[in-house]
């Protein structure tokens, strides 16, 4: 009674103890509080931009993909055309079209001048071009496209190519040159049959035409390859990678609506939407409560059959459980392994690392060939690699013990997806991905008979085509 | 005061709602404050770090409570933390358990001031002033604070017993000094 007496006398008295702060103390609260908000506003803007940026960039190299392999096929149809077309022309203009083609191209080329070779070579190359009698415009008629821009890097090749030939051959054209000029033949006059060989407009046509009719077979071998290519037989492996990211949680049934704490050997406490009060001598654990998750992994797939396929993996998953704890309990040698139950108003993130097995089998639902939808689903074997969880003591505490927990779990997943850039070497397939883990997480405890539970969205990019 | 509505008013984030909260409870708060800690600016220190916590958590208070005794809550804590974190009061919280001090019967009136009484209070070594404090002011029992600071019961109980017994003779001190000052020697 006395004791109570004093400190009856004691907590009045500071009851009414006030001080009147200083000013600055305010204008630091909201600095603060201002520079939280701007901490949360530039996690919240970088989220945002990996989210558009990552499948923006992804979306611009697949178009790019894309234009790669339509400009190729337009050079093969087109160039093939074209020189089928010459060749036809050519039989009744003494192949001078195809001639005048290839050397046009020459020259319209900006390859630079490099040394007097080459600058000879040019100038033999518009020596022949002003005794060409064909114009413009029966190259057009010809069926003689310019190719695209992009496609310039594999005929640039060939005419490098035909250039180098043409350069040694005016280098022996020159060498015979001068051994005529030296030779009793030359200094009695010109010969006109000879001189008509020795052309330099004669030796580009013939050496010209040779070219033509090898890039032209060529080709026509490389269009009739990759008609047997693209077949890809039914049973080969793809390798692809996969991320999903989303909400996990614990609870009792299916959906996790059932996650209340429960305490498995506490006799008699009050379960609370908050935690940390005391009930006479029993504390109660606060609820746990959704986090961020995520899993990361390679699988390998096939068909099974054309529209099912079968699919192993590895991957890594972190499954992520709020809870509130109060202070870290120190002065006991392990200060951070426990906390306190009284006045629990931390958040606390247990994190729960697996490593998993899944086997899955997707699909294909409906028919658009443009964005194909597949439904996948299947089991995984995960093993428990690390974990920060606490467990709970109602005398009012949390504390670390892994050996509660069951380290191999089971658990069952479902997905629905659609297939982005379907008939690019790189599809990418995304959609919404549900997970549920059978076995339970702990048979006592905090976690005593509660099951995993994780909802989000997984993107698949596969690769090998 | 309305205290739901400036509550609501905060979770909205209305414009001036958390000055106007402020404003109603900083002097409270800083008293609680003053008692934890050695000098004024570690008491707005904690102040400071209180009512951030305050304006970040506001939306899980629950109007079954009083607010001030919420927000009091969370200043005692944010004390507790700033003793175990600030390295100028780390190493005078250290416990040792010790025998249990007889309880005095012959309790004084106390006639202090609550400025006064609050400053004996502070002259307390860290660890008997932090247990006084949570003990005979907030009305936490023993368990309690052997959960929030760590240490069995015990040494909360004996170091409280200690504690109270040296505020005893101060009090006593001071109001004897205080009466001879004012009378002169009898």
């Amino acid at each position: 009674m006395e004791e109570n007496k004093f400190e009856k006398q004691v907590k009045q008295q500071m009851d009414e103890f006030t001080i009147q702060p200083s000013e600055t103390v305010w204008a630091k609260i909201e600095m603060q509080i201002e520079k939280k908000r701007r901490r949360g506003l530039v996690v919240i803007l970088s989220f945002l931009f990996l989210c558009i940026a990552l499948p923006g960039s992804y979306w611009l190299w697949n178009i790019h993909q894309q234009k790669l392999v339509e400009n190729k096929e337009y050079i093969k149809d087109n160039l093939g055309k074209s020189i089928d077309n010459g060749i036809k022309k050519n039989e009744k203009h003494s192949g001078q079209s195809k001639i005048d083609t290839i050397l046009n191209f020459a020259q319209k080329s900006n390859t630079p001048v490099i040394n007097e070779d080459e600058m000879q070579n040019k100038k033999n190359i518009k020596k022949f071009m002003q005794q060409s009698k064909f114009s413009t415009a029966s190259k057009k008629n010809a069926g003689i496209f310019p190719p695209k821009q992009s496609s310039i890097t594999s005929l640039e090749k060939e005419k490098l190519k035909i250039n180098g030939q043409i350069k040694n051959e005016i280098e022996i054209q020159k060498e015979t040159q001068e051994s005529i000029q030296k030779s009793p033949m030359a200094i009695n006059g010109p010969n006109d049959s000879l001189n008509e060989k020795l052309n330099p407009g004669t030796l580009l046509k013939s050496l010209i035409e040779k070219n033509i009719a090898k890039t032209a077979d060529t080709l026509k071998q490389e269009q009739s390859i990759p008609k047997f290519k693209k077949k890809l037989p039914r049973n080969q492996w793809r390798t692809g990678v996969l991320f999903a990211a989303g909400l996990s949680n614990v609870g009792n049934n299916f959906l996790a609506i059932n996650n209340s704490a429960y305490y498995s050997y506490d006799p008699g406490f009050n379960n609370s939407t908050s935690g940390g009060s005391p009930q006479g001598n029993f504390y109660y654990p606060s609820n746990p409560r959704h986090s961020f998750g995520f899993r990361v992994g390679v699988f390998e797939e096939r068909n099974i059959s054309p529209k099912t396929k079968i699919a192993f993996g590895l991957n890594f998953k972190s499954f992520r459980i709020k809870n509130k704890v109060g202070n870290v309990i120190s002065g006991t040698g392990t200060s951070a392994d426990l906390y306190s139950a009284q006045n629990a108003i931390n958040n606390y993130n247990n994190y729960f690392n697996f490593i998993e097995l899944p086997v899955n089998f997707k699909a294909q639902i409906g028919m658009n060939k443009n964005i194909p939808l597949s439904w996948q689903a299947g089991i995984v074997i995960s093993q428990l690699i690390n974990t920060n969880a606490l467990q709970f003591n109602p005398a009012g505490y949390y504390y670390k013990n892994n050996s509660l927990f069951n380290k191999t779990q089971l658990g069952l997943n479902t997905g629905l997806f659609a297939t982005l850039f379907s008939k690019q070497k790189n599809p990418l397939s995304i959609g919404p991905f549900f997970y549920y883990d059978v076995t339970h997480i702990s048979s006592q405890g905090l976690y005593n008979k509660k099951h995993f539970v994780f909802t989000g969205l997984q993107a698949e990019i596969l690769f090998g085509k | 005061m309305d205290y739901n509505k400036l509550v609501k008013d905060n979770i909205r984030r209305r414009p001036g709602a958390q000055k106007q909260l402020y404003e109603h409870f900083a002097p409270m708060m800083l008293g609680v404050c003053y008692r934890y800690t050695k000098s004024l600016a570690d008491a707005e220190d904690v102040l400071q770090e209180g009512f951030v916590k305050v304006f970040k958590y506001i939306h899980q208070y629950k109007s079954e409570g009083e607010l001030g005794a919420w927000i009091r809550k969370i200043m005692v804590n944010t004390a507790l933390t700033y003793l175990k974190t600030s390295k100028k009061y780390q190493h005078d919280l250290s416990f040792t358990e010790m025998s249990l001090h007889p309880v005095s019967i012959d309790d004084p009136l106390i006639k202090l001031q609550a400025k006064e009484l609050s400053e004996l209070i502070r002259q307390l070594p860290t660890g008997f002033q932090t247990i006084f404090n949570l003990h005979a002011v907030e009305g936490y029992t023993h368990v309690e604070i052997a959960s929030m600071l760590g240490i069995s019961d015990g040494t909360s109980r004996s170091q409280y017993a200690r504690a109270r017994a040296l505020l005893i003779d101060w009090i006593k001190k001071f109001s004897l000094k205080e009466q001879t000052e004012r009378y002169g020697r009898k």
